[in-house]
């Protein structure tokens, strides 16, 4: 009840004039983002965080929210007509999606995309209003030694479950732990790894990682390692709608699509792959018309971009309720958090819970503006990929190296965005995941900081970490984490010898 | 062909290995405040430099087993197997301009010589034009973020004109 309450207070907020159209260019912005190729909404966030100097935390986290739902449904629309999966978590849909397209179904497909993304999307933010303060009212009780255990638990499953080796999702943790450690250290002020640079005293700026990973990175291996294909938008005849009987072949799709991407969305699974591959692979399992999939079945859109929102509603729970990150965007939402002194963690309903509540309303109000933006405005968005590729990436590039120069004004960091962008391109070309390190970055000193602070609590007792109950349950979860792959590989290949 | 590849692989192991080496031994020199901290600013960078030199460790033979990395997919077209290193150079140049030039020459300028030779490194050849389409957006971009939200942007030697 007490949530409810809270959630109309929210509304208030969010229904302001001025954060009404926040959130309007919220969507407008992540739906541009999703839709444009190269740039995803851990990027366009990142690029507007210079906006957290002049804006209200309200307004702009508004904002930010709004592009991240956003950018899902833009990557849906050039999934289905382009075969390019704008945002990585639209790479399933663009399996059937495509291929309806090619059937001349591309409205049908495009429909039930949006109307599911918007269906999960409601729901997904409807159980987090409800189960993230209750959260968030436990963890409070939740001590250093805990959270040290949480956070390895977040570093081992975004490490392992993205890319396709453990050991890469791995190295890229470690080099983002490493980038996390450099400046004065918090507690003692002692210096680590600036080799008498002044400029690295202060720490390396996020933002300046973040942007210089995805933009300049994605631009340097672009240049040196793809060539250009054309790209071919299937034209989309008549308009946005579903008949009824694409309705009743996607309801059961869409729910069972929320139901899966919420809870993977809640545990730190690494992002949008898993869940809308597994929603995918249930679809095809319960269908009565296997023989459509990989031909245009409509589940197999319905499903994974349920699954898909449903997720990033999902990811905002430990984000608010924890403080903790389990994405590449929730961790840039976290820097905007960080960059208004605004204190992430169980703590944050009861310190600053009007912003919280008008930004969980704001959800809501972004999931309705994006269902009446896209379907209407679908071709609208299309055109926007006209936009020569040549001039896409010299904008992307030049709004990247802005974007590092102004947290600081310093040239300094536009030579370490150089570098890091340089990382950027090794680690697509030898297919490392990007995110573990912007995770490893971001959890790095917090997870530090809560191993020394349970370890100084107890006296100097290493045993302290693991000596609550609930640390001892997720190192029972990490270890499964690590373990349980290997076996299965293991049994995996003794099969495969036989 | 199959050898050259490795290379490249255990180049990038390799670097993960001195980047663990490198955290390693800042760490042992590290100049420690007296305090009376149980667990001081040491412990969590030998932490991390070790588990960069497993990590290393375990890619090395991983690499040398024949297990390589798969280059990520783009969406901007067809992944190539050898790297053109003209065009990443022309990329790579034309985005190491911006740091010599955005304080000395000021913002519009450093954007749009480095719009300016991403775009050309990106095919855009057709010089006046994409020379007139890069200023135009540096200049947008200069007034949209300077003027209309505040961010202060180096106006350079465009000042003297202004």
């Amino acid at each position: 009840m007490n949530s409810f309450n809270s959630l109309m207070d929210g509304f208030a907020g969010a229904l302001t004039l001025n954060n009404l159209l926040f959130g309007l260019l919220g969507t407008i912005l992540g739906t541009l983002v999703g839709v444009l190729p190269g740039i995803g909404p851990a990027l366009a966030i990142a690029l507007l965080l210079p906006i957290t100097y002049t804006v209200s935390p309200a307004s702009a986290l508004i904002m930010f929210a709004a592009i991240y739902y956003g950018a899902m449904y833009g990557g849906s629309t050039t999934s289905i007509l382009l075969n390019t999966p704008g945002e990585s978590g639209s790479v399933i849909t663009a399996l059937e999606g495509h291929q309806m397209a090619k059937r001349g179904r591309a409205g049908a497909a495009l429909a039930t995309a949006a109307i599911g993304s918007f269906v999960a999307g409601t729901i997904a933010t409807g159980i987090l209003a409800f189960t993230a303060p209750s959260l968030a009212e436990w963890a409070i009780r939740v001590t250093a030694a805990d959270y040290f255990a949480l956070m390895l638990v977040a570093f081992t499953t975004v490490g392992t479950l993205l890319g396709n080796s453990m050991l890469r999702g791995m190295a890229s943790l470690g080099v983002g732990l490493t980038i996390g450690l450099i400046g004065a250290d918090l507690q003692s002020g002692a210096v680590r790894l600036t080799f008498g640079n002044l400029h690295a005293i202060d720490g390396i700026e996020t933002v300046t990682v973040i942007v210089s990973l995805f933009a300049l990175g994605e631009a340097l291996y672009i240049a040196g390692r793809a060539k250009a294909t054309g790209w071919s938008v299937i034209p989309m005849k008549g308009k946005a709608m579903m008949t009824r009987q694409d309705l009743k072949r996607s309801w059961k799709p869409w729910l069972r699509g929320t139901a899966i991407g919420f809870p993977l969305g809640v545990i730190p699974a690494g992002g949008s792959e898993v869940p809308t591959f597994l929603s995918y692979a249930t679809e095809k399992s319960l269908s009565k018309n296997k023989d459509e999939f990989g031909k245009g079945a409509i589940e197999g859109v319905a499903g994974p971009e349920a699954a898909n929102n449903a997720n990033a509603a999902g990811a905002l729970v430990p984000l608010l309720a924890l403080g903790l990150p389990t994405s590449a965007t929730a961790a840039v939402v976290l820097v905007a958090f960080q960059s208004y002194n605004i204190q992430t963690g169980p703590l944050l309903f009861v310190t600053n819970p009007e912003i919280v509540w008008t930004l969980i309303a704001s959800l809501f109000v972004g999931n309705t503006l994006l269902l009446l933006l896209n379907l209407p405005l679908v071709k609208v968005w299309v055109k926007l990929l006209n936009i020569p590729r040549p001039y896409l990436f010299s904008g992307i590039t030049a709004f990247a190296l802005m974007g590092a120069y102004v947290s600081n004004n310093a040239t300094f960091d536009l030579w370490l965005a150089l570098g890091v962008g340089v990382i950027g391109f090794a680690f697509r070309r030898f297919g490392v995941p990007i995110t573990p390190l912007i995770i490893g970055l971001i959890l790095g000193p917090m997870a530090e900081l809560q191993m020394r602070r349970a370890i100084q609590i107890s006296g100097g007792e290493v045993s302290a970490l693991w000596a609550t109950s609930i640390s001892k349950i997720l190192y029972l979860v990490l270890f499964t984490v690590i373990v349980g792959p290997m076996i299965w590989n293991f049994k995996k290949k003794l099969a495969l010898k036989k | 062909m199959k050898s050259k590849k490795i290379g490249g692989e255990l180049a990038f192991a390799g670097s993960l290995l001195i980047l663990g080496l490198i955290v390693i031994f800042d760490t042992s020199r590290m100049l420690i405040p007296v305090g009376e901290e149980t667990v001081g600013p040491q412990v969590f960078p030998y932490l991390v430099g070790g588990f960069l030199i497993a990590i290393s460790v375990g890619l090395f033979i991983q690499v040398l087993r024949g297990n390589l990395g798969v280059p990520e997919g783009t969406e901007f077209g067809e992944v190539i197997d050898k790297t053109d290193f003209k065009s990443l150079a022309m990329v790579a140049g034309s985005m190491a301009t911006y740091p010599v030039l955005i304080e000395r020459a000021g913002f519009i300028i450093a954007t749009t010589v480095a719009f300016f030779g991403v775009s050309y490194a990106f095919g855009a050849t057709k010089l006046a034009k994409n020379l007139a389409i890069a200023l135009i957006f540096s200049a947008i971009v200069y007034f949209a973020f300077s003027r209309g939200l505040g961010v202060n942007l180096p106006a350079g030697i465009l000042k003297v004109l202004a």
